[in-house]
């Protein structure tokens, strides 16, 4: 039984300890026109921590998927999007186990 | 003289409403346009979200005059609102123009746009000083409204339809209105037009 118990600890353990992907929404400001917006996407696209991007003009948000070990601040995210043009209003994080908390656009 | 002062100023008109004349670091966008009385080509990249520099050339084919220089925009002012946004850029070029067969003179144009668009209206208006040596000095107004038929999702084609009116001092200060439609579809953004006079207007731009 004891030794049940350390197999599954060691099996368990490396599971336990994997990184999560995190999935983070933008809230944007002056997010209105789709040819513009692509500013987000090819910024975003430059990034080896972003896997994927969607753009919901209904709602003014950026929903970003970020690869699992992936970190990225909130001062340089709110950069990112002041570059590309808009206005950062509030910044939302979840892990994401499944990695689609969105219909994240391939890379 | 005249009409090549008209004609130069009438294609100038045409740029600075199809596109944001600013985009994001790095960024790269070519802009053409073209009517009944002229080919132009605008190639700029945009170093910091504040300013981009590039170069126009200018054909005027009923004048055989052309116009080249360097282009600098930058973006004075920009306005993020919940559901709309406000810019207003000011722009220079330097370059010359010259007749086919003669010797370039120093041209140049300085510029200012305002504009304000939500997801289905969208204002824009410009004023423009034009001089070169050879060809004279005037000035010009443009306006535009714009209105969406429906409010696309990202990634969907997005239709709008523009009224437009240009008052220009070299044409007998006549307003000379216009209708235009305008597809975008991702990067890509494609207008097609009309004057009031049939002068048809077909302009697009590629960012990468």
């Amino acid at each position: 039984m004891k030794t049940m118990f350390i197999a599954l600890l060691l099996v368990a353990a490396p599971l336990a300890a994997a990184p999560t992907p995190e999935a983070v929404t933008v809230k944007v400001n002056g997010l209105v026109c789709d040819f513009c917006a692509r500013s987000i996407e090819a910024m975003m696209k430059k990034r080896p921590d972003v896997s994927g991007v969607h753009v919901d003009l209904d709602k003014g948000e950026v929903h970003l998927a970020l690869k699992a070990n992936a970190t990225l601040d909130d001062p340089t995210l709110k950069k990112l999007i002041t570059d590309s043009g808009y206005a950062v209003t509030g910044i939302e994080r979840r892990a994401s186990p499944a990695g689609r908390e969105f219909q994240a656009r391939p890379q | 003289m005249r009409f090549l002062t008209a004609a130069l100023c009438a294609v100038l008109a045409a740029a600075p409403a199809v596109a944001r004349p600013v985009s994001y670091p790095g960024g790269v966008t070519l802009m053409q346009e073209l009517d009944p009385m002229m080919g132009s080509a605008l190639l700029h990249y945009t170093p910091d979200r504040h300013y981009s520099v590039g170069g126009r050339y200018l054909r005027l084919r009923e004048a055989e005059a052309n116009l080249a220089g360097g282009q600098v925009t930058w973006l004075a002012r920009r306005w993020n609102m919940p559901s709309a946004q406000a810019n207003v850029y000011v722009t220079g070029m330097a370059g010359g123009a010259w007749r086919d067969g003669e010797t370039a003179r120093p041209g140049g144009f300085v510029e200012a746009q305002a504009d304000w668009e939500n997801r289905r209206v969208m204002l824009m208006g410009m004023a423009r000083l034009t001089h070169a040596d050879n060809l004279g000095t005037s000035d010009m107004q443009m306006a535009r409204i714009g209105w969406a038929p429906y409010a696309g999702d990202y990634g969907d084609a997005h239709l709008w339809l523009f009224a437009q009116v240009m008052r220009d001092s070299a044409m007998q200060d006549e307003v000379q209105p216009a209708i235009v439609g305008r597809i975008l579809y991702r990067t890509i953004l494609v207008e097609a037009g009309v004057t009031d006079r049939g002068g048809l207007i077909l302009n697009s731009v590629f960012r990468f």
